[in-house]
């Protein structure tokens, strides 16, 4: 068997040694300084109809969360009782940022009741509720002059973070 | 629509565009694999969604993902037991501890800039669910992932595994491999538990597991080796068998708090290499795998794929911050090494252009890390992107950095074909052979052009071996050269039936890996430097034309003087007939035939001309006439010009020919032959010709097959040829 040459075994230790220190260094900054944005992903539900939207509808918020980078979507939902328990995977049509608790997003939204396809804005905070249930409670803006929509929206599912696979 | 209709709906959609595609990224010299993946992003929102969104809502609803989950979860189980199959010590051989030293450094370099990255990326893209620890640990594996499924067959496919960077970037990609499932390993054990700590009970667990399939389970399956070695083939039975270990592994691995794609590694991993065995098993495994399950994973991560996500320019500079770590990590970290291990510049260069192959393994991952919600969606996405990417610009920058036929002249010392001596001016004939059981004839023929008596000469059969998929058994490294070996025997055996004995030491076989026969048959004629091609004809699969196909375009794309022999029956070449028309085609064939008339002194030609009735005989090319006069008595007594008047110049060669052993008849129209690649029209002489036909298609006007013999003879000569020609 060839000989290890010392200076192979030396790079080698030196090279792992400093990786091994660099991890411990970065990860203790990251662990004690560093703050990520809170889990806010998930499908918020109105606990009431939007104007103009029949009584039993409610609406539906939908945030992809990555980070400080939100995308999303609002729909109207007929029957609240049969909501699927899977997500679409399409890109949302929404996009904006998540700057603390506050949520803020805009972008096209269709079929909304009697309004077609158009602007719509989403701005609010999630907030904690007594019952540890994420809500959001924010306006909805629906076209340029419109009159903001006051939701305020229980999450329904969790993230999907433990999927498993 | 009920459910399994839409998901047969899907899976018909899946496995026609990921062929498709892959056989676009074939054409551009690219991995199969890689088509592969573009074609599930395709389909997912960045492509599909994104163009015709309801249409793709309805084909991909919501409710019909979770088995194609399921489906792709079982691809990649057997796909790791595959990749664990295929992992032989024998790549570990040589060069050990360099390929150990760089393949470390390789990683722990890209993993160390990722770790960095991560306090970057960590706050804007990731979540407070999130410890810093797994995020810097998952992002710091995802850098350092090296594919080595994917580099060996760009290795193999570009004939580099007999060369000595072939073999070196080989063994660091296995060690690489090997070290990369280790960490992902730890970095999915912290991420479930969120914290190092948390997480040691599960490592030991992983250990404890992996030393009993490396001891007692080894141990067992030797058995199962020998068994197989007494009965000689694997039943059903026994495979029933293997696939319930392959699930239960997974099973125990996903328990321990892995992955399950872990335990099936690892009993691919320890099987025995038995190389009858391992070669039935991927075979019988493999074709499912690869051709139905391979391709729902790459559509299943192609619908969690969103390049939609990445809609400001912000992101596309962290994509790009993405890029350049996992780029630059990989590229200096290999080349640092290697520079240490003494290796030459350009060599350390290639290499490190070569370690940044991510391809399949990074998106094995990756969804593993989305799946665990370690990175967000949009960390997937830009790191996909970074994965195509590394793959992708491999050939070409390793391309550029060091030219393949150079690092071919850097071969092993024990390992592929001879490099042929260019001291002097040789004569040579490239041979396709595509089987050397059937095709002694044309060997024979090539043997008798080249002779001995005209110069030195050298026919070389080129057969290649064929790889038609990426990640089929047959492509891997080992087996890709068992298979260069079997027909190198093969060529042998034709060799040593060749007569007469002397043209036997002429021959030089040449045995390659490729995947597109004709344009790989074109470069090794440029490569070699072939004055001719001689090749047999073989009936395309989908075309009448007897001159299409493959041999169609060799045709097209030879940029040397072309043969194509059309065999009959076994003849001695003692009576020769060129059907001649002045032009340059029929001069080529008359300069074999002239060959074969030198060397062979036994032999006789008639060069025939018709006339149409009426009309006077035309005249003898300057060409011929030059040629004629240079030639020796000895030969020039041996050939007649023979006129004949016929409305039918075809049917007057195809009678012609019923007394002859050759006919060599020049690309024309004359005899239905097209000109420029003899594959577009009919091709009546070919096909009803009495004896063997030799079409030529001269492509140089420079070459001259005969020059070493006019040259040496042109004393001799000092008649007009026509005087002498009965």
């Amino acid at each position: 068997m060839k000989k290890v040459q010392p200076k192979l075994l030396m790079f080698y230790g030196g090279t792992l040694v400093f990786v091994v220190a660099l991890f411990q260094v970065v990860t203790r900054y990251g662990d004690t300084r560093l703050l990520a944005a809170p889990n806010v992903n998930g499908r918020y539900l109105s606990t009431a109809a939007m104007p103009g939207c029949p009584e039993s509808s409610r609406v539906m918020l939908t945030i992809l969360q990555s980070g400080i980078y939100l995308n999303g979507a609002v729909n109207v939902v007929e029957n609240p009782a049969a909501i699927d328990e899977v997500t679409s995977e399409r890109t949302p049509p929404l996009s904006g940022r998540l700057t603390g608790q506050r949520v803020r997003m805009d972008g096209t939204a269709i079929g909304l009741c009697q309004s077609g396809r158009g602007q719509v804005q989403v701005d609010g905070a999630i907030v904690t509720a007594a019952d540890k249930k994420l809500t959001f409670d924010g306006k909805i803006v629906l076209g340029e002059n419109a009159q903001p929509w006051q939701m305020k929206g229980i999450r329904l599912v969790e993230s999907k973070k433990q999927e498993g696979h | 629509m009920s459910t399994i209709v839409i998901v047969l709906l899907q899976v018909l959609l899946v496995i026609g565009l990921s062929r498709l595609v892959g056989l676009g990224f074939r054409w551009l010299r690219q991995p199969l694999v890689i088509g592969e993946i573009v074609a599930g992003i395709m389909l997912g929102p960045s492509l599909f969604g994104l163009v015709a969104p309801d249409l793709s809502a309805a084909l991909f609803p919501p409710e019909t993902v979770p088995f194609l989950n399921v489906l792709s979860q079982i691809g990649l189980i057997f796909f790791m037991f595959l990749i664990g199959l295929e992992l032989n010590p024998k790549y570990l051989q040589g060069q050990i501890q360099t390929a150990v030293l760089t393949s470390h450094v390789s990683i722990v370099v890209p993993f160390s800039l990722g770790t960095i990255l991560a306090v970057l990326l960590y706050p804007q893209v990731s979540s407070a669910d999130v410890s810093f620890t797994a995020f810097a640990l998952f992002l710091g594996a995802a850098m350092s992932i090296t594919a080595f499924p994917v580099l060996a067959r760009i290795i193999t496919e570009n004939n580099l595994q007999g060369t000595r960077l072939g073999a070196l970037a080989l063994t660091c990609a296995a060690v690489d491999d090997v070290t990369a499932w280790c960490l992902l390993a730890v970095a999915i054990a912290v991420t479930r538990t969120n914290s190092m700590v948390a997480a040691l009970p599960t490592l030991v667990e992983s250990v404890v597991y992996i030393g009993f399939m490396l001891t007692l389970g080894r141990s067992f399956l030797q058995r199962l080796s020998k068994y197989y070695d007494r009965t000689g083939k694997l039943t059903q039975f026994v495979l029933a068998g293997i696939y319930m270990g392959v699930v239960a592994s997974a099973l125990i691995t996903e328990l321990i708090g892995i992955h399950l794609i872990f335990g099936a590694f690892l009993l691919g991993a320890v099987m025995p290499k038995n190389a009858g065995l391992t070669r039935e098993l991927a075979e019988k495994t493999e074709d499912f795998v690869l051709t139905f399950l391979l391709p729902i994973f790459f559509a299943y991560s192609g619908l969690r794929t969103q390049i939609g996500l990445l809609n400001r320019p912000e992101l596309w500079l962290l994509c790009g911050a993405v890029l350049a770590v996992a780029i630059g990590g990989k590229f200096f970290g290999t080349y640092a090494a290697a520079r240490f291990c003494g290796m030459p510049n350009r060599e350390a260069s290639a290499l490190g252009w070569m370690m940044n192959t991510r391809g399949l393994t990074e998106l094995i991952v990756l969804n593993i890390g989305l799946s665990l919600g370690v990175i967000s969606p949009l960390l997937f996405t830009m790191l996909v992107i970074m994965a195509l990417v590394t793959t992708f610009m491999t050939s070409p920058l390793l391309e550029l950095t060091y030219a393949k036929r150079l690092i071919r002249q850097d071969r092993l010392e024990d390992a592929g074909e001879p490099e042929v001596v260019r001291d002097t001016p040789v004569y040579r004939i490239l041979v396709p052979v595509a089987n050397p059981k059937t095709q002694k004839a044309l060997v024979q023929l090539a043997g008798a052009i080249a002779g001995t008596q005209v110069q030195t000469a050298v026919v070389q059969p080129l057969s290649l071996v064929q790889l038609e998929e990426d990640y089929a058994f047959e492509s891997t490294p080992l087996e890709a050269e068992r298979q260069k070996a079997l027909q190198l025997e093969r060529l042998q055996t034709l060799i040593e039936s060749l007569e007469p004995v002397a043209i036997r030491p002429l021959i030089q076989p040449i045995v390659r890996i490729a995947n597109d026969v004709a344009r790989e048959t074109v470069q090794v004629a440029d490569r070699e430097g072939a004055d001719l091609i001689l090749m047999g004809w073989h009936r395309p699969a989908f075309s009448t034309n007897r001159l299409g196909g493959r041999v169609g375009q060799i045709l097209s794309m030879a940029k040397t003087d072309v043969a194509v022999y059309i065999n009959r029956q076994e003849r001695r070449l003692e009576r020769i007939l060129v059907p001649y028309v002045a032009g340059i085609h029929s001069d080529l064939g008359l300069e074999l035939a002239l060959r074969i008339l030198v060397n062979q002194p036994s032999a006789v030609l008639t060069v025939l001309r018709v006339t149409v009735p009426g009309q006077l005989v035309g005249e003898l090319s300057n060409e011929f006439r030059v040629v004629m006069k240079q030639l020796p008595r000895a030969v020039r007594d041996r050939i007649s010009l023979e006129v004949i008047e016929s409305s039918d110049p075809l049917q007057a060669v195809i009678t012609a020919s019923a007394d002859v052993d050759l006919t060599i008849a020049g690309a024309s129209r004359e005899w239905g032959i097209e000109r420029q690649t003899l594959g577009q029209y009919t091709d009546a002489l070919a096909c009803e010709c009495r004896s063997p036909v030799l079409i030529t298609r001269r492509y140089s006007q420079v070459t001259s097959h005969m020059a070493a013999l006019l040259v040496e003879n042109a004393e001799e000569t000092d008649k007009d040829p026509s005087e002498t020609l009965a």
